[in-house]
């Protein structure tokens, strides 16, 4: 190995990985999804790995990441210490979900600003006082608020499907399904996608993380079971 | 108390000829003459207690807290100077913290107590410091086991079935001697601290008093917080009755 040479030595690329979060928002809430696959670049390294938390003092905001998962798991270090903190101070007061995001980007654009930055995309959601709260930050602590969110490769696979099914006032089961859609397709298509899924949801009652289970998934097309080998050229 | 510092009473790095550090024992004064402060260790959790004199009929309820959280599983009932005790509580705030970020688990009683006690000691062996004007009682539900320990501004600390600090602490101390702390519930324990407060305070003689009371048990999944306000009403109002039984 190389001698190292002046300065400071930092991260610059993600080790184990997680892939695209999808998140919308529904009549009573959020919902989030993201599958439990933690990849060691290419090779699917680690396959139960949760991607998200209910997380803050009331555990009512719920932190969906992708990118690197140790920047990840150092992220929720800091969100626990932030609660225990506001525990200790115990005047009723707790992050909501938006103030959350709002610190959570400080804290990535203050990481980026050092060159050093969390290499997550991530998805913060919460419901108080009647409101949903759905956002999300990348890396560089670029941050936006909208009714539905992917990262990752969903930003490209899943966000088209979401804008065509999307309605405001969707019931609960009508946005499971168009989630379960989206990481179908994403799993259909992205390399680094598992198709054991987790569901999040943020709603008045508080936020939860389903258990995880397996996406349906339909491989007897005609031309995959034959294979491409009656062309005589290999070619499908 | 009776012999006098003769010269040997303003510092805490000089000795006095029969071998005593003045400045420490008047740090325990000042804790004396302050609110009684008491704790309980049961088997399935801890209860503690503190009364703190009403100094305006203006001050909003709930002000000055004598009785803090550290960390979740964590708290601290404090008597003394408060301002010397805010300092005690945020240092065990922040040793808490650091244990938890390092070794990803809550802090145990005992590294608390020792980390605690290291601080309150060191304040104790330099001229440019004086000690804290403080004792503190530790509440601790880590591990399998609700821990008590307390805290005097030497440096000393002991753990405890039941111990109390400050004015009232001979009483108190008395009282809880007669306890039965094998079979008593969290629960119990802190209506008893309500009573044992109430009997050495004299509505007639004494200030008015504002009790505050706190548990670290089980049926508070291991967190500890103030009682909630139906129980501060009902172990206040047995406390009254109590008392009242005991002037007739």
């Amino acid at each position: 190995m190389a001698a190292r040479s002046g300065g400071a030595q930092r991260t610059v690329h993600p080790m184990v990985t997680g892939g695209s979060v999808c998140a919308i928002k529904y009549a009573d809430g959020v919902l989030v999804a993201a599958d439990t696959l933690a990849a060691y670049g290419s090779l699917a390294r680690f396959e139960s790995v949760p991607r998200m938390k209910a997380v803050g003092m009331a555990h009512d905001v719920l932190l969906a990441a992708g990118g690197d998962i140790s920047d990840y798991q150092q992220m929720l270090k800091f969100i626990e210490a932030a609660a225990v903190e506001e525990y200790a101070i115990n005047d009723g007061a707790s992050m909501s979900a938006s103030a959350m995001h709002h610190w959570l980007t400080r804290l990535m654009y203050n990481r980026r600003s050092k060159m050093d930055p969390l290499w997550n995309s991530i998805v913060v959601c919460g419901h108080r006082d009647g409101k949903a709260y759905l956002g999300t930050t990348d890396l560089y602590g670029t941050m936006y608020e909208d009714n539905f969110i992917a990262t990752g490769l969903g930003a490209h696979m899943a966000i088209p499907l979401m804008r065509k099914t999307w309605k405001e006032g969707m019931t609960e089961e009508e946005a499971r399904a168009l989630l379960v859609e989206c990481m179908r397709v994403l799993f259909y298509r992205d390399t680094r996608a598992s198709s054991m899924i987790t569901i999040g949801k943020a709603c008045a009652e508080g936020s939860s993380v389903g258990e995880p289970f397996q996406l349906d998934t339909y491989w007897e097309h005609e031309l995959f079971v034959k294979g491409g080998g009656h062309r005589g050229d290999g070619s499908w | 108390m009776s012999s006098i510092g003769t010269g040997y009473d303003q510092s805490t790095t000089t000795f006095s000829p029969d071998g005593r550090v003045f400045q420490v024992e008047y740090a325990m004064k000042a804790v004396d003459n302050s609110s009684t402060a008491i704790g309980i260790r049961c088997k399935d959790g801890i209860a503690m207690a503190v009364d703190k004199p009403v100094i305006s009929k203006m001050l909003v309820e709930g002000s000055n807290r004598r009785i803090l959280n550290v960390d979740k599983h964590s708290g601290m009932c404090v008597s003394g100077l408060q301002a010397d005790a805010r300092q005690i509580v945020n240092h065990a705030r922040d040793e808490a913290a650091s244990y938890l970020d390092f070794n990803g688990g809550p802090i145990p009683g005992s590294v608390l107590c020792d980390r605690v006690a290291g601080l309150m000691h060191a304040y104790t062996l330099y001229w440019y410091v004086r000690p804290f004007g403080a004792s503190v009682l530790i509440a601790n539900y880590a591990e399998d086991s609700p821990e008590l320990y307390a805290v005097e501004p030497s440096g000393l600390s002991y753990r405890y079935l039941a111990t109390a600090i400050g004015k009232g602490k001979n009483a108190a101390k008395s009282a809880l001697e007669k306890l039965d702390l094998s079979t008593l519930s969290c629960r119990e324990a802190v209506m008893e601290c309500a009573k044992i407060l109430y009997m050495g305070h004299d509505p007639s003689k004494d200030k008015p008093i504002e009790l505050e009371l706190s548990w670290v048990c089980d049926e508070t999944n291991r967190m500890h917080q103030l009682v909630p306000p139906q129980l501060k009403i009902e172990a206040e109002e047995a406390a009254k009755a109590a008392r009242a039984a005991m002037d007739e």
